[in-house]
């Protein structure tokens, strides 16, 4: 091999190298997710029960009170969320199959954290969401703001649709200006 | 005086596969818009009277002694959106001639008849009720 084409095959691969390096590091780094995982709810799910808030992921409440919001559609806290028995069926069988379950993994398991025996049909009463926002409860003790304010998870955590919680990845503001 | 060469072949071959495409295409397209001419067939054949726009249109802006209309989520106008009473997330326009999604699964339809008449009216709309109201929001 000449000198010059060792040269050039010695840059060319530098450069194949340093483009790995960095868009395979900085994936990683950027998307802050394991290899491989997307948060990818049901289409017919988010359709469904997304039309009028935000869609939560099946696996912040347990099971049970998935089967207790799905029994009480037509007083959905206040409002009418009924829909075809089929749709309802299937709808029933995702949140049961990706439900918050003690031993599964999943990125929000602290949400197990002192789980009473009965749990609570809203996810902002979770003992592991109010340790969660801790500092956010106290905050708005002081403003006697409701539960409700927490209700719109993605006004605070922009990248809630994608499954994103990270707190690096919070935006401060609420309600309809911070849309 | 055609001669047919193999270029021309493909090219015929083509151009027939074209307009067979566009026309199905062209099929789909009326046929999405006619999902709620359909439903308002449907409804007339089981209504006491011929449905008219005006009854839809004072039904949707009529409110309820509890202050609820259909106005409370989908606003004043519907050529621009509205936002949940409650919640606030938005909500796309009604007019189909403004959003062209609209009125064109039977499903969804039916959907929010089911939810919406009974958060506003606390109970299911009438047939005479929902053919009025569909009449007027497809003209809209």
């Amino acid at each position: 091999m000449s000198e010059q084409a060792g040269k050039i095959q010695t840059s060319l691969g530098s450069t194949i190298l340093a483009a790995i390096l960095f868009f395979g590091v900085g994936g990683v780094v950027i998307y802050g997710l394991e290899e491989g995982e997307v948060y990818q709810p049901d289409e017919l799910y988010v359709d469904e029960c997304g039309a009028c808030h935000y869609a939560y992921p099946p696996g912040f409440l347990p099971a049970s009170s998935w089967q207790g919001i799905m029994l009480g559609l037509e007083d959905h806290f206040d409002e009418n969320a009924e829909t075809d028995e089929e749709t309802a069926s299937y709808i029933s069988e995702y949140l049961q199959a990706n439900a918050l379950t003690a031993g599964g993994s999943s990125p929000w398991s602290m949400l197990l954290r002192n789980l009473p025996d009965n749990p609570p049909l809203r996810i902002t009463e979770l003992p592991g969401f109010r340790q969660a926002h801790e500092s956010e409860l106290e905050l708005l003790d002081g403003l006697d703001m409701g539960m409700e304010f927490f209700s719109p998870c993605e006004d605070c955590h922009r990248q809630a649709d994608q499954g994103l919680f990270d707190k690096g990845l919070l935006r401060a503001g609420y309600g309809p200006a911070a849309r | 005086m055609l001669i047919m060469t193999s270029a021309r072949y493909t090219i015929m071959k083509i151009s027939k596969a074209m307009v067979l495409v566009s026309s199905l295409f062209l099929c789909m397209l009326v046929f999405a818009s006619e999902v709620s001419d359909l439903m308002i067939e449907e409804f007339q054949a089981e209504a006491e009277r011929p449905f008219s726009e005006q009854a839809g249109m004072e039904t949707w802006y009529a409110s309820q002694p509890d202050g609820r209309s259909c106005t409370s989520c989908h606003g004043e106008s519907l050529l621009v959106r509205g936002s949940h009473q409650r919640t606030g997330k938005i909500i796309e326009p009604m007019a189909p001639s403004i959003n062209p999604e609209r009125l064109t699964e039977r499903r969804h339809i039916n959907k929010w008849f089911l939810r919406n008449c009974k958060w506003t009216y606390g109970r299911e709309c009438t047939v005479q009720e929902k053919g009025d109201i569909l009449l007027w929001l497809s003209q809209q």
